[in-house]
């Protein structure tokens, strides 16, 4: 049995189907990719999963113990943790205390961390701690929303876009850090839109259309399948291509 | 000189009773996103239940504290019953808020009646102190609400879930994805801001008569304290309260009494105008979802 588990998942929003009928099995050693052409479903995925959207109908499963629309506080408290496309944080605090907030709720977990100092050396902040999280540059405002994200003890982390507006350099140096996370328990599940990073970091991708699941398995067979093909070059391109 | 250090210990002991006011009205804004009309009815409550309590019989500080547990309850229903179903619109929230201000008005005056309620100085004392004479309960007034204010600022700024508080204030939304449960935060600051009412109606009352309409003379007050200071910033209710304390009990001895409110609410609108956001800074309040 998975830790996460997914089962019909359907989320409308008056007359437009956002998901229709997810079906998931995500677990806590690995890194598993979610893509999809924009408006596929994904961040609503996360949204429902993290009870930050009420579903309309399925079921969430986590430990086998269903968490569908229990509410945002209640399913975090579980260690099913998740970041916005914005990075997570408080802006008028200093990046220590907006580490320290989310340690103090997660810390009755799985005490991983001694201390909020320790999340702000893994993640390369510890120079910062005491900067106003307002005063940061992008790239190190991303990695406090993920220190934020950690404090809470995570079993599971959703991350969702955790790349968007990094150049290079620092969307390969937070690829390193999401990779040492599943060696430490710590499973992770992300969404991004960068297929190269995708392709390296995971272990698993899923593929999201139209809010159904249309390919499911390793990157490599995941991205030479005609349907993904199809959703993210067109049918005249993906001709052109082959 | 001496009319001067009194006006100022009369200035600050209106100040404090307006901070109480004020620092509930900023948190509650601050969390909940509700303009609360009716805090101003809930220091009236506090008030006239010390009133009555006093008149049966009880010493002024058992009342004190018994007023202010009774708003709190008196907080905790009004949250639970009504407000917790206006979280996101907070509009409606706004105009329920005014409607339980008419009806605690009208409660009053059918439970008691329609005429003014004071009690005796519970204390009844002057003390002389460098030949300035300084009414004892004015200054106990001040020192109650310094205690108060110490206590609410190092809770907030210090503990656990003061913390979690100010991270509910700044984004509710990121905040429960912490596993911070906003909504239990958002009955404790109801429950809290409305203590501070009660006390602040019974510490009223020992100063100056109260009616039943009370309350809405002094809910623009405290709206005035929590904007000038810097809305949902509790530092900024004490600010605010100060200024305008200050502002009142100076214009009341220096210059025309009976312009005192008009005063205070030039300096509110002054500010306003030129600093937005407050003298401290303040929130918009939690997004509407």
């Amino acid at each position: 049995m998975a830790a996460l588990e997914v089962r019909g998942l359907r989320k409308q929003f008056g007359g437009v189907v956002a998901l229709n009928g997810i079906d998931l099995d995500i677990d806590t050693d690995r890194v598993v990719g979610i893509v999809g052409p924009n408006g596929s479903g994904k961040t609503t995925l996360f949204n429902v999963v993290t009870g930050v959207h009420p579903a309309t109908g399925g079921a969430v499963f986590w430990h086998g113990q269903d968490i569908t629309n229990i509410g945002a506080h209640r399913i975090a408290r579980k260690r099913l943790v998740r970041t916005f496309q914005q990075a997570m944080s408080f802006p008028g605090l200093t990046v220590d205390e907006n580490v320290r907030i989310a340690w103090e709720q997660g810390r009755k977990g799985d005490g991983r961390w001694a201390s909020p100092g320790m999340i702000l050396e893994f993640v390369g902040l510890a120079p910062l701690s005491k900067a106003i999280a307002g005063s940061l540059p992008f790239g190190s405002l991303r990695r406090l929303g993920l220190a934020v994200a950690l404090g809470v003890s995570p079993e599971l982390l959703l991350l969702d876009e955790p790349g968007a507006g990094l150049n290079d350099s620092e969307a390969q140096a937070f690829a390193a850090v999401i990779a040492q996370l599943p060696p430490q328990g710590i499973g992770v599940c992300l969404i991004d839109h960068d297929m190269d990073m995708m392709a390296d970091l995971c272990d698993r991708l899923i593929v999201l259309d139209f809010g159904t699941k249309i390919a499911e398995g390793p990157p490599g067979e995941v991205l030479a399948d005609p349907k993904v093909r199809e959703v993210y070059l067109g049918p005249d391109k993906k001709a052109a291509a082959s | 000189m001496d009319i001067f250090v009194q006006q100022l210990v009369n200035s600050l002991s209106v100040a404090s009773v307006t901070i109480l006011i004020g620092i509930g009205i900023t948190l509650i804004f601050g969390l909940a996103g509700i303009v609360n009309f009716a805090h101003g009815e809930f220091l009236m409550v506090g008030g006239m239940a010390t009133w009555f309590m006093v008149g049966a019989g009880m010493n002024f500080f058992v009342a004190l504290v018994l007023a202010g547990l009774l708003v709190g309850a008196l907080g905790f229903a009004a949250e639970r019953c009504l407000f917790r179903f206006t979280l996101n619109r907070p509009m409606n929230g706004f105009i329920m808020s005014i409607g339980l201000s008419v009806i605690l008005q009208h409660a009053v005056i059918r439970v008691f009646n329609e005429f003014q309620k004071s009690i005796t100085d519970p204390v009844g004392l002057v003390w002389t102190i460098g030949g300035v004479d300084i009414i004892a309960m004015r200054a106990i007034v001040v020192a109650i609400t310094a205690i108060i204010v110490a206590i609410t600022y190092f809770g907030i700024s210090r503990s656990r879930y003061g913390m979690a508080l100010r991270a509910s204030v700044a984004d509710r939304d990121t905040a429960e994805l912490m596993g911070i449960p906003v909504r239990r935060y958002v009955t404790g600051v109801f429950i809290y801001g409305s203590l501070l009412a009660g006390i602040g109606g019974a510490l009223m009352i020992s100063l100056f008569p109260i009616t039943p309409f009370t309350g809405s003379v002094i809910i623009i007050r405290g709206f005035a304290v929590s904007l000038i200071g810097g809305l949902g910033n509790v530092g900024g209710a004490v600010v605010g309260g100060l200024v305008l304390g200050l502002v009142d009990g100076l214009s009341a001895g220096y210059g025309y009494p009976e312009w005192t409110d008009a005063y205070s609410l030039v300096v509110m609108i002054l500010i306003l105008v030129l600093r937005p956001q407050g003298l401290l800074g303040g929130t918009l309040g939690p997004k509407a979802s």
